[in-house]
């Protein structure tokens, strides 16, 4: 989605499951943009940008797998493009299953794998426009 | 053979979001584009061929279009 992910947006995520009656428990992950220090400059913003076509065919193929591995109820994922600022979410992720420990599990090896197969590329923004690549660990 | 590449990332600030380069293969399509951007040399990135993640030699065909892949860094 572009830009940041509203707050109220995931509240109303949740409540859309209230239906769903034979979920258990929900894992969330919420990523978040930090005000990174570096060399004394300060990260005010993280713009994204992804090769979208091949991020949306790999975010298909994890989840089919995801699904496959895990009893899933369900799993809705969402990564912010464009500029995001410190303070802001920027991924949205949300597993749902009958008990805990495989929404828990579903969701950590989700986020895992999101940040090291997806196409996608955080440029750091400092606070005087000047910018760094940033590098997943 | 006329290849259509995009760039992504760190990569694109050197060699722009788009470009046409002539080549036969990926091998020899790399060295083409580290003629023209020397800068390249030292940056690592993957290359796909139409949205496939190539690491041997592979023939290109007209229309193919190549991506240059810094590595990721989402989330």
């Amino acid at each position: 989605m572009q830009g940041a992910i509203n707050p109220s947006f995931i509240a109303d995520s949740i409540a859309k499951h209230a239906s769903k009656k034979d979920i258990g428990a929900h894992s969330i992950f919420l990523g978040q943009v930090r005000a990174d220090v570096i060399e004394d400059k300060t990260v005010v913003a993280i713009e994204y940008t992804a090769y979208e076509n091949l991020a949306l065919q790999k975010m298909h193929e994890l989840r089919e797998e995801l699904f496959t591995k895990y009893d899933l109820s369900c799993m809705h994922v969402h990564h912010s493009l464009g500029k995001v600022k410190a303070g802001e979410l920027c991924l949205f992720v949300f597993t749902s299953s009958k008990h805990r420990q495989t929404a828990i599990n579903a969701c950590e090896e989700i986020v895992e794998r999101i940040k090291a197969e997806l196409p996608v590329w955080g440029k750091e923004i400092f606070e005087d426009q000047s910018h760094q690549w940033k590098v997943n660990n | 053979m006329k290849i259509k590449i995009i760039a992504f990332g760190q990569i694109a600030e050197i060699t722009g979001k788009e470009l046409v380069i002539e080549a036969l293969d990926t091998a020899s399509l790399q060295q083409a584009l580290r003629d023209k951007f020397p800068a390249l040399a030292e940056k690592k990135y993957a290359i796909a061929v139409n949205k496939i993640l190539v690491t041997d030699n592979q023939i290109l065909t007209d229309n193919d279009t190549v991506a240059l892949m810094p590595p990721y860094s989402g989330g």
